[in-house]
């Protein structure tokens, strides 16, 4: 049997990460949808035996009701492919979530408990699932857990590796922990999982990674995983990419530039015909007399990008102030002053920056 | 540091010319266009040379380039400046101009040592970073224009502002003051203040304050939605649980019929089994006991026959078609309310005969008068009633229609009423005819059918009491009848057998254990009636709950939108507040470092002004102070009062500010070195004895630092005759129109 399975598509997530909002977040946030009916046909093209969502669907306190009755019909037209849905800790189970509320087709199953119950997907294959039922707090699902009865067993949930540095949950107790050797001492073949969008193909269980890009610095092939499972249990893995939008994390190094058109130029040059999301970072040694800012690089990307993050990084103006520190003036004893007033890096560029540029006698007092 | 030469390679009209320089004071003599300009750019070309990167480069670059590439002789552009160093060192500086990269700084006494790193400066080596200056501040502080001295006439704030410059950043550029100034009206009108709502920063605040409401309500109609969807899927099971209970105590119920059915039939069916040749032997009494019990059953169920009330049907026609009569005749008349035109007209033609009244009564101006206003009356009655005939012809047609459809309605139900209650008389009157034939057999004597059935009623009554010893096939026979009630055996069976199929229809569409239940509790009709009152509320009250939902979804706020709407106003708001401090701490610092800068250039320069003030102004003027907050510059003779330095008289002041600008030099060049002052015809404008007392002040500063002058004054070439002392002075003589002749390898002879 082939079973196709995803997780963390976190619809109705927000987009303000990359820089978007208003249209350019809509299109991101249409970009997910697609994603999961791109997912859709690929279950249909495939001919697979069930459908799996490792949870994180949708986000609980953003869903919409327009995106609940995306997920009922996206589900309903795949009928009758039975299709598995393990909420996680952002869509978590409860009175007042889409699982609840929505009145699914009846090829939808959802699991509603924080521990695994089964379901019989075939001839001697049973799978177990689990939900969180609440945003944070739920204990691991493997650990007392093992299963019962003949034949093969698979898993479906929403769970944290430890141990696995893959992404940390920033201090914050990790959700439905557990150690890997956990899956086979419970009677597991194998566990398919949701939660860390970094991919992993570990020989009991896999994290297929987010569907469409959700933050800068993804890396690996990610997406869904098409896994045929044997007759004994093994699980051969296919990775599957859906995601259309491409991420750029891209840097311009503006040494050297002479004016704002030299820095359009090579912005330019670095992004070639790109499209989709990009951050990019201004680094370099920029010339004292180039008047640039944030909203000259926006303009010059205007309309290219669906969502565009721009940050400053080690980005100095190429002012000598070796030379200038020296000098007996008060600009020198200015930059002697900022220079020795333990400021933050960026801080005291911008108050060098300016207050040399004031005394120039320039009015582009604005500094990046 | 001192110039001991410059040659112009190709520069300007000069090819393969030198201008030679002594250590004291240089006067560069020359009339209009004879080159003095093209020596002064060389002088800086050479030593400071231009930077080198992408770009067009500084105002003084370009103009350097446009005013003085070779005029002729290809693209060859070079220039190279032998200087003398305080340490005793003696460099040239070579540059080829038009290849900025290619440029060499060698000792000139010792081969082999370049000196390029030393002095490197935006990628190009310059000389003037030896003097602790670059090419922008040398150009500032060594070279002073004569516009520059005769701005100190023009503007008596000249001098001081013209320290404050240099002490700023010692070029010509801004103020410490006017940088301070600059950063505080940009921060006002890109950042405001609390006070100024209108500005930035305070619209910023505003536009973070409201999203950040916008998000609470979101977030706030979000849960209100949820609630309430929760609340409908709740109300939901529980119409639908209340509507299985029904389903199931109905199709229990129809069980218990469809039982009750097939057990009569069953009975009917056994009984008629017994009698298959009819009725057991009948009396004659018997006969008559069986008419009755038929003629009682017809009476008891005879419809009421009352005509049913209100007006009949023909009364309804005449109605409708005097209706529509009325309505016909308005329509073809276009009639309208005929009061309107009597009203107008009567009113018309009173004024009218009331002006042919006044006009034989022989006042023709009142009856003129009168007579127009009974005209207009009359015209305007008629088009005015006309105008609202109309409005009353159509709204009339409209509720005329609505009547009339109402009408025939009322006349269709009347007559269905009389069809069903002449069906009904005729039953009654059948009854009647039973109830009198029974009555007539057996005996009662009554009149009329009601008495007759009463009377029938206790014949048999009696009839029953005397016979209580009546056979049993007698009461098989009876009972056979009464549960026939007057219909076939095969007729009780088929009701029967739908009876069945009804209660099996029922039970498919309820749950087994919604069936089961309702099999425990036992379907009474007192209970269905419940279920059907519990339902019922449910269902309105899902209803209801829903609409509020349908509600709240239409008017749902996006959240996510809301957040992404308040992350870009608090990015707003933060790039605000950043410039917002990094403007005040700009500004802060600037501030402490001009108080610092002041303090101490303040004491540097009234120690050289003051050294030298007796001997430049021929021992008038002897004391200078130096005001560390402001830079202004007092002096005053021996025991005399103290007078500002831009008040005194325009030779005093150009010999004061001379000595400032050599005092700047010095404190402004790095230790050790001394900057060199190049003037441009600074004495121009100066009258014969000013121009010498400021020509002997400058001679007297040339003993400390190197000074050339350019200059195309015969008196001033008189003068350098006369005070200049070679080899420590020297006066060159540049030929007339050199740049026209463009003389190639020869030296500038002095």
């Amino acid at each position: 049997m082939t079973i196709l399975h995803f997780a963390d598509l976190h619809l109705d997530a927000r987009f303000a990460w990359a820089g978007a909002d208003g249209a350019a977040a809509r299109r991101r946030r249409q970009g997910l949808r697609e994603a999961l009916q791109r997912i859709a046909g690929l279950a249909r093209e495939r001919d697979a035996g069930a459908l799996l969502c490792g949870g994180d669907l949708y986000e609980h306190d953003r869903v919409t009701p327009d995106t609940a009755g995306f997920l009922r019909r996206a589900f309903a037209d795949l009928a009758p492919l039975p299709v598995y849905l393990a909420p996680g800790n952002h869509d978590w189970y409860g009175p007042d979530s889409l699982y609840a509320l929505v009145d699914w087709s009846p090829n939808v199953h959802v699991f509603r408990e924080p521990i695994l119950r089964p379901v019989r997907l075939g001839d001697g294959l049973t799978l177990w699932g689990a939900a969180h039922c609440a945003p944070a707090g739920t204990a691991g699902f493997f650990e007392a857990f093992r299963a019962r009865g003949a034949g093969v067993h698979l898993a479906l949930c929403h769970a944290a590796e430890r141990g696995w540095s893959g992404e940390r949950d920033h201090g914050r107790q990790p959700h439905a922990a557990f150690d890997a050797s956990e899956i086979e001492v419970a009677g597991l073949a194998h566990a398919f999982l949701g939660h860390y969008h970094r991919p992993r193909d570990a020989a009991r269980h896999t994290y297929p990674g987010n569907p469409e890009p959700l933050a800068f610095g993804e890396e690996g092939v990610r997406g869904v995983v098409a896994a045929d499972i044997a007759p004994d249990g093994a699980v051969t893995r296919t990775r599957c990419v859906v995601a259309h939008t491409a991420v750029h994390d891209l840097s311009l190094d503006v040494s050297g530039c002479a004016s704002r058109e030299d820095v359009r130029r090579r912005l330019g040059e670095l992004v070639g015909a790109r499209s989709g999301v990009m951050r990019l970072t201004v680094e370099g040694e920029l010339d004292p007399f180039v008047d640039l800012r944030e909203d000259d690089l926006h303009d010059a990307l205007r309309g290219r990008f669906d969502a565009l993050q721009i940050r400053f990084g080690a980005l100095r103006a190429a002012y000598d102030l070796d030379a200038i520190r020296r000098e007996p003036t008060v600009r020198g004893q200015f930059a002697r002053d900022v220079l020795a007033a333990g400021l933050a890096d960026a801080e005291a560029r911008r108050v060098l920056t300016a207050g040399l540029r004031a005394l120039d006698g320039r009015t582009d007092l604005e500094v990046p | 540091m001192r110039f001991a030469s410059v040659r112009a390679h190709p520069f300007g009209p000069f090819r393969d010319e030198t201008l030679a320089l002594s250590a004291g004071m240089n006067v560069v003599y020359g009339p209009n266009e004879a080159g003095k300009s093209t020596w002064q750019a060389a002088l800086f070309a050479g030593f400071c040379g231009m930077r080198r990167g992408p770009g067009a480069g500084s105002v003084t670059e370009r103009r350097l380039r446009s005013r003085h590439r070779p005029w002729s002789g290809g693209s060859a552009w070079a220039v190279s400046t032998l200087v003398e160093l305080e340490d005793g060192r003696r460099v040239e500086l070579s540059r080829d101009l038009a290849d900025r990269a290619d440029c060499r700084v060698s000792d000139a006494d010792r081969a082999g040592r370049d000196y390029r790193a030393e002095i490197l400066h935006d990628g190009a080596p310059d000389g003037s970073r030896w003097l602790g200056l670059n090419r922008r501040s040398f150009l500032a502080v060594s070279f002073v224009r004569q516009a520059q001295v005769l701005g100190l006439v023009d503007d008596a704030a000249a001098l001081q502002e013209d320290l404050q410059r240099a002490a700023a950043t010692a070029e010509d550029s801004e103020t410490a003051a006017g940088a301070r100034e600059r950063l505080t009206r940009y921060r006002r009108e890109r950042i405001g203040s609390a006070q100024s709502r209108t500005r930035p920063l305070p619209v910023a605040r505003d536009e973070a304050e409201r999203a950040r409401d916008a998000v609470e309500r979101a977030r706030r109609a979000q849960a209100n939605h949820r609630q309430a969807a929760v609340r409908v899927e709740r109300l939901d099971r529980e119409a639908a649980h209340w509507t299985e209970r029904l389903a199931a105590d109905r199709a229990v119920l129809a069980e218990r019929e469809a039982a009750e059915a097939e057990r009569r039939a069953a009975r009917a069916a056994e009984l008629s089994a017994r009698f298959p040749d009819g009725p057991p032997h009948a009396s004659g009494t018997d006969g008559v006991a069986e008419q009755v019990a038929a003629a009682l059953a017809t009476w008891r169920a005879r419809p009421d026959s009352r005509p049913p009330s209100g007006p009949a049907v023909e009364e309804l026609e005449r109605e409708l078609a005097r209706a529509s009569s009325r309505a016909d005749g308005w329509s073809r008349s276009g009639r309208r309310p005929r009061w309107a035109a009597y009203v107008g007209a009567a009113v018309g033609a009173a004024v009218t005969a009331a002006a042919v009244a006044l006009l034989l009564a022989g006042f023709p101006l009142a009856g003129s008068l009168a007579a127009g206003v009974g005209l207009i009356g009359l015209i305007w009655s008629w088009m005015g009633t006309r105008r609202l005939g109309k409005a009353w012809s159509a709204g009339h047609r409209s509720a005329s229609e609505a009547w009339r459809t109402r009408m025939l309605e009322r006349i269709e139900h009347r007559r269905e009423m009389d069809a069903r209650h002449a069906i009904d008389v005729e039953r009654c009157r059948r009854a009647a005819e039973a109830v009198r034939g029974a009555a007539a057999r057996a005996g009662v004597a009554a009149t009329g059918p009601a008495s007759q059935a009463a009377g029938l009623a206790e014949w048999q009554r009696r009839r029953r009491a005397g016979r209580s010893g009546v056979g049993p096939r007698d009461a098989e026979w009876n009972l056979l009848q009464r549960l026939l009630g007057g219909r076939s055996l095969a007729d009780l069976e088929a009701e029967a057998r739908r009876r069945r199929a009804e209660a099996g229809a029922r039970a498919a569409e309820v749950g087994t254990e919604a069936l089961e239940a309702a099999r425990v509790a036992g379907a009474t009709p007192e209970r269905l009636a419940e279920g059907e009152r519990a339902a019922g509320a449910a269902r309105a009250a899902a209803a209801t709950e829903r609409g509020r939902l349908e509600q709240l979804v239409a008017d749902l706020p996006c959240l996510v939108d809301a957040e992404e709407e308040l992350a870009a106003a608090a990015r707003e708001l933060e790039r605000l507040e950043r410039l917002d401090h990094t403007l005040a701490t700009a500004i802060g610092f600037l501030e402490r470092a001009e108080e610092r800068v002041y303090r101490d250039v303040a004491p540097a320069l009234r120690a050289m002004v003051r050294d030298w003030l007796p001997r430049v102004t021929g021992g008038r003027y002897a004391d200078c102070k130096v005001d560390p907050q402001s830079l202004r510059v007092e002096v005053r003779a021996e025991g005399g009062a103290w007078r500002r330095a831009e008040l005194l008289s325009q030779g005093t002041a150009e010999q004061v500010y001379l000595l400032l600008r050599l005092a700047l030099a010095r404190h402004l060049a790095a230790p050790g070195e001394v900057c060199p002052l190049i003037l441009d015809d600074v004495v121009a404008a100066s009258d014969a004895r000013r121009k010498r007392a400021v020509l002997d002040a400058l001679h007297a500063i040339s003993a400390s630092a190197q000074v050339i002058l350019f200059t195309h004054e015969d008196d001033v070439r008189t003068w350098a005759r006369e005070r200049l002392n070679e080899p420590r002075d020297r006066l060159t003589t540049l030929p007339p129109a050199a740049v026209a002749r463009r003389r190639e390898g020869e030296e500038v002879q002095p």
